[in-house]
């Protein structure tokens, strides 16, 4: 195969279980290959060994761009050899310049390690640079100023970038990304995929990580879905379809959507009336007992402050809510609690659970006085209670005393949604519940979230990847720019009308209440 | 551009089944050797430089005189040790605490001095130590201040407080021996106040260990948001955290002059670095990686024993320091680099 990545026969072992298990695969040049499967099915263990920081079981090679390498790498031999790593958080440092943070991997064009610097000159070279894939910001401009999107592409036009340690300018990349997209508004994830597309056509290989079924559909070339640990299928996207796609990647085949097994009830648990914030606008609504209520919409509609108001973590302006009945206004996140109100926030890893405590830990977060009788934390009925929870929300593996930081992505959401679940709330707010987590979790949450309603709890959920809501939501609120600008229903609930909705509201009737 | 390096952060790092506990015992020999010394290193460098001295100093260092004349002169500095390690598991530095104690001391000798009653010096002492407390507590959680500023600056006022009540003098005389008896008495031959160590030793892994203060104390230091949306006080937490922290300070300051039977006015800076030594080695054993409070006496043991030792052995002037500084840095710089390797989750050490 010319070109690209190639490696044969890889497998790593981590205490007694095999993460990658004779995996052979390439990744050839010219060509995006999204690389799938579930969270733990080894796509992360396989991108570690090529960025240097994994040894495999047993000595390998892998072949880039025609260049034999003996593994395992150093993360700098990774570098020279153009294997490139994109991750989330982009590495990028808000508080430099475009120009500033090109140079920790490009370094500064200088004649001599002392310099001299010409700012000049680097900025030029920048611009060119960002030019080519269609960013024309000023490169003295600060990252921290600049938008998500234009971030992410500025991530990746620095990944492809080579330093002047290298001979030959014009070489090639294998470049890894780790759902560049996940963090983005749904309207602008087409720049960065256009992005992804250049540095193919240029002669790169681009191996995308994501869990979005539909953004694989439009941009992959290939895929390559690992399931534990091994390759289970490798073969062009074309003639793919993304059931058969979601197939490969679950295994099996792919299981019903799931349904409610009761209706919503009349009784109204949650209203809402001409509720303000910095960003929303008054927003009126009701939700009613076991009712589900999505709330669709771009990244600043107000969807999360919305979210963060019900669960007392931020303040209202204006606007008066009533829970069953009662006055609600929560001061702090202990008073929604009490008032019965438990949320997931959109952060998971730095706002939903703390990854440096064990698994125990945080699932009694919050709810350690029903183990403290007669002066002591009964730790033994913590575990006990504990390992019911593991088990009723299949949390894998099922260690209470495993550091949550070792969790997967999806195992982390179902410990959180089932700390708020254990606290037996009226009201449930998940926002962006399903995000950065496999096919697999989301479906299990889904789950979770249905049969709490069917039990009488009213829950809303927002999300900006209307895909998450269609299949879950009775009535999806659908918000622009801080207005409720329409109610979809029923069949209406659709991933193609939500997301038009989201992105053209002025396109539709009035919203009918 | 290899910034997948940053494995802590990683959400690639979804299938690194090599770091669970309960994978420990799959490992191999050497790691697990390994681990466990990390995990008991302090403990075990403990039991070592006993041993060391006592064959080096036969003479001197495991005579029974020796021995309870360390633990009386350590219990002091070891509940102040203690008092550090609520505001440090909360996330935040309260470094008022050795100038609270000096304060108090010195307070106290005034008190003392006029002819109270011990008991009526020691409640009176402790609500200036707790007052201390909440004066911090109210500027770092009330009004937001940098907690190591502002206790910074509590330390600077309360030291000068220390000039205007002694003029710069020692404080001694009307301080009488039904006062100084709070600290000295012996019981079984041993100073007192080790035992009050211990009790307060004990009082605080039951707080920090067994009670939902202690749990949602190091939430609150470990990830503050996360914690106030699990419907935990945070700042109840905090400000409790700095209350402690100042009454047990105080309670340092009225043993202190009771045990000298004076209190000089410019008593307390030197007792800082020794307490926080004493936490932060206290951080790399029992639980590793967090502040607590057997890891904390074990490391105001190392400390103590080590320079003890080393004075016994003739050692100048200048150790005890660079014995303070030096212990604290080598080890956290073993734990981090243990932490590195476990990190690293290398395959087979066979």
């Amino acid at each position: 195969m010319p070109g690209g990545l190639t490696v044969e026969g890889l497998s790593k072992t981590f205490a007694g279980q095999r993460a990658l298990d004779d995996v052979s695969t390439s990744f050839p040049a010219g060509e995006i290959t999204a690389l799938l499967g579930h969270n733990g099915s080894g796509k992360s263990t396989l991108i570690k060994i090529f960025a240097g920081f994994y040894e495999p079981d047993e000595a390998r090679t892998v072949t880039v761009f025609d260049r034999e390498l003996s593994l395992p790498l150093s993360p700098r031999q990774a570098h020279e050899a153009g294997l490139r790593f994109m991750h989330q958080d982009l590495a990028l440092v808000d508080d430099l310049t475009i120009a500033d943070n090109f140079a920790f991997v490009d370094h500064f064009r200088t004649r001599t390690e002392l310099g001299p610097i010409s700012k000049r000159r680097e900025h030029r070279r920048v611009a060119e640079v960002l030019a080519t894939f269609g960013v024309g910001e000023d490169p003295g401009r600060r990252v921290g100023e600049l938008d998500t999107t234009t971030k992410t592409i500025i991530g990746m036009a620095r990944a492809v970038q080579d330093s002047r340690t290298s001979r030959d300018d014009t070489r090639h990349h294998v470049l890894f990304l780790d759902e560049p997209t996940a963090a983005l508004p749904q309207d602008e994830v087409e720049r960065v995929l256009e992005v992804m597309r250049a540095i193919r056509d240029r002669g790169g290989a681009v191996v995308l990580v994501s869990h979005r079924i539909d953004e694989v559909m439009r941009i992959a070339d290939r895929v390559v879905v690992l399931r534990d640990g091994r390759v289970v299928a490798e073969r062009k996207r074309a003639g793919l379809d993304p059931d058969g796609l979601v197939e490969l990647i679950v295994g099996g085949s792919a299981a019903d959507e799931g349904r409610r097994a009761k209706a919503p009830e009349d009784e109204v648990t949650l209203s809402v009336r001409g509720l303000r914030g910095p960003r929303l606008r008054g927003i009126d609504f009701e939700v009613r007992r076991g009712e589900i209520v999505g709330i669709a919409g771009l990244v600043g509609c107000g969807r999360s402050e919305l979210a963060r108001i019900l669960a007392g973590a931020q303040r209202a302006e204006a606007g008066t809510c009533t829970l069953a009945g009662e006055p609600f206004e929560p001061k702090t996140p202990s008073d929604a609690l009490r008032a019965g109100v438990s949320y997931v926030p959109q952060d998971r890893r730095g706002a939903g659970c703390i990854t440096a405590m064990s698994l125990q830990e945080n699932l009694s977060l919050g709810l350690l006085n029903r183990f403290f009788t007669g002066g002591w934390l009964n730790l033994r009925e913590e575990r006990r209670s504990t390992r019911d929870a593991i088990k009723e929300f299949g949390i894998r593996p099922p260690d209470p005393r495993r550091l949550v930081a070792y969790f997967s992505g999806g195992n982390q959401q179902k410990a959180v949604v089932s700390r708020a679940v254990r606290r037996d709330p009226t009201l449930l707010v998940l926002d962006e519940p399903m995000q950065g987590i496999d096919i697999g979790a989301k479906r299990e949450i889904a789950q979770i979230v249905r049969n709490l309603a069917d039990e009488g709890v009213s829950v809303v959920v927002g999300s900006t990847d209307a895909a998450d809501l269609v299949g879950l939501c009775e009535r999806v609120l659908v918000l622009n720019r801080g207005e409720l600008v329409a109610i979809a229903k029923g069949v209406e609930v659709a991933e193609e009308r939500l997301t038009l909705l989201a992105a053209n509201p002025d396109s539709e009737e009035e919203p009918d209440q | 551009m290899s910034s997948m390096k940053s494995a802590d952060e990683a959400p690639l790092a979804v299938d690194e089944k090599g770091s669970g506990e309960e994978s420990r015992a799959a490992r191999g020999i050497g790691d697990r050797v390994l681990e466990y010394t990390a995990e008991y290193g302090i403990v075990i460098f403990l039991i070592l430089m006993c041993v060391g001295f006592a064959i080096w100093q036969s003479g001197t260092f495991p005579t029974s005189r020796n021995i309870k004349s360390l633990l009386g002169n350590q219990a002091i500095p070891g509940i102040l040790a203690l008092a550090v390690v609520l505001p440090l598991a909360a996330g935040e530095f309260d470094l008022s605490i050795a100038a609270n104690l000096g304060f108090c001391s010195v307070a106290s000798a005034e008190f003392a001095s006029h002819g109270m009653t011990p008991a009526l010096v020691i409640v009176l002492t402790l609500m200036i130590g707790a007052a201390i407390g909440l004066i911090n507590a109210a500027i770092v959680v009330g009004i937001g201040v940098n907690a190591f500023i502002a206790t910074l600056g509590m330390s600077t006022i309360l030291a000068g407080g220390n000039l205007l009540l002694t003029n710069g003098n020692t404080v001694f005389e009307g301080i009488g021996e039904s006062f100084t008896s709070i600290a000295t008495t012996r019981v079984f031959g041993i100073e007192i106040v080790v035992l009050y160590f211990l009790i307060i030793a004990i009082v605080a892994w039951y707080a920090m260990e067994r009670t939902p203060f202690g749990r949602y104390l190091r939430a609150t230091g470990m990830a503050r948001e996360a914690a106030r949306l699990a419907g935990i006080s945070t700042t109840r937490r905090l400000a409790g955290a700095f209350i402690v922290a100042g009454t047990l300070s105080g309670l340092c300051g009225v043993l202190q002059t009771a045990h000298l039977g004076s209190a000089a006015a410019t008593v307390g800076p030197e007792f800082l670095l020794p307490a926080y030594a004493a936490a932060f080695l206290g951080a790399t054993t029992i639980r590793r990686g967090m502040f607590n409070v057997w890891g904390t006496v074990v490391g105001v043991l190392v400390l103590a024993v080590g320079i003890n030792g080393l004075t016994l052995a003739g050692a100048p002037i200048w150790v005890p320091d660079v014995f303070n500084g030096v212990a604290l840095i080598v080890a956290v710089s073993a734990a981090v680099l243990v932490a590195r390797h476990r990190e690293r989750a290398k395959p087979k050490t066979t």
